[in-house]
């Protein structure tokens, strides 16, 4: 199943629609950032870097890099320590609130995809700036970054 | 049932200490707080605890928690207070991380994901200041690609 999640961002009228379904399926806040200028938007996620900072930094190896279905989180190693927070480049990682949260990130909806479903942001967006692509589809569009990291 | 009471002594080495708060948020009662002034992140610790939990030093990514056993009960001792200087965005001025962590990134960016300082301006700034950066550059690539 084609799992990386593609951004036409010059599709997206920022309704924030995506940014709510993401809230309402996972609890809590968003973790799409939807960013907002004068005659454009731009929805930002996690862009599941092939030399991830955050999975480097991570210091219980619970970040984990998977070829397939990029970056993924242990839960059961996470200790909340916030490294991988100050290591993402594209600042789309966030701790969850309260204390003890963990570590929030999108992660396209793992247990949808396991279902074979589509993520909540893909469905809920009216203009269909977002969507999911095989991994070689969003590699064409794939780009030595402004970060320097090859990412999705 | 009576339950042995055991103590132990916390020692932090603060040269170490990240500043991250993985100890704080590990530690099954609490007792280990922080909180964010203008410029510093100010830890504070009892300087014994009971039990014989050891969750705030496993949890600690650079060991910087040493848990020393106490086979007597101990005299009351002063509580731990540590602080670590805060880095500041370098877009908005705020502070986002402290500079122990901010240190250890750069060097991780260098060894392990193969990145100059050159390469990585972005790690001076905030989350929120990253997301602008990286918004604005996908825009203007926008541009250029029409």
């Amino acid at each position: 199943m084609d799992s990386f999640l593609f951004v036409d961002f010059t599709r997206c009228i920022a309704c924030h629609a995506c940014e709510t379904a993401c809230g309402r399926e996972h609890g809590g806040a968003g973790r799409l950032y939807v960013m907002r200028f004068e005659n454009a938007a731009v929805p930002l996620a996690c862009r599941q870097c092939e030399a991830a900072p955050c999975v480097a930094m991570c210091p219980e190896d619970a970040l984990v890099y998977d070829e397939g279905s990029g970056v993924g989180l242990v839960v059961e190693r996470c200790t909340r320590c916030g490294l991988c927070v100050a290591a993402c480049p594209f600042g789309v990682m966030r701790l969850g609130a309260g204390p003890g949260g963990d570590p929030v990130r999108c992660d396209r909806c793992r247990r949808r995809r396991e279902e074979g479903r589509l993520p909540v942001c893909v469905l809920t967006c009216p203009t269909q700036a977002l969507s999911v692509q095989g991994r070689a589809v969003v590699q064409d569009r794939r780009r030595i970054h402004f970060t320097g990291l090859r990412v999705s | 049932m009576t339950v042995p009471e055991f103590h132990q002594r916390i020692h932090v080495d603060t040269d170490r200490c990240l500043g991250c708060f993985a100890c704080a948020l590990a530690c099954p009662e609490g007792l280990i707080g922080w909180e964010d002034g203008e410029r510093t992140r100010r830890f504070h610790a009892p300087a014994l605890c009971s039990g014989d939990c050891t969750r705030c030093r496993d949890a600690c990514p650079v060991d910087a928690i040493h848990l020393e056993p106490m086979k007597e009960p101990a005299p009351a001792a002063e509580p731990l207070c540590w602080s670590l200087s805060l880095a500041l965005c370098r877009m908005c001025r705020k502070p986002f991380t402290t500079q122990p962590i901010l240190a250890l990134l750069t060097r991780t960016l260098h060894h392990t994901v193969g990145l100059s300082q050159g390469e990585c301006h972005w790690a001076l700034c905030c989350p929120a200041c990253r997301r602008d950066l990286e918004s604005r550059r996908l825009l203007d690539a926008a541009r250029w690609n029409r």
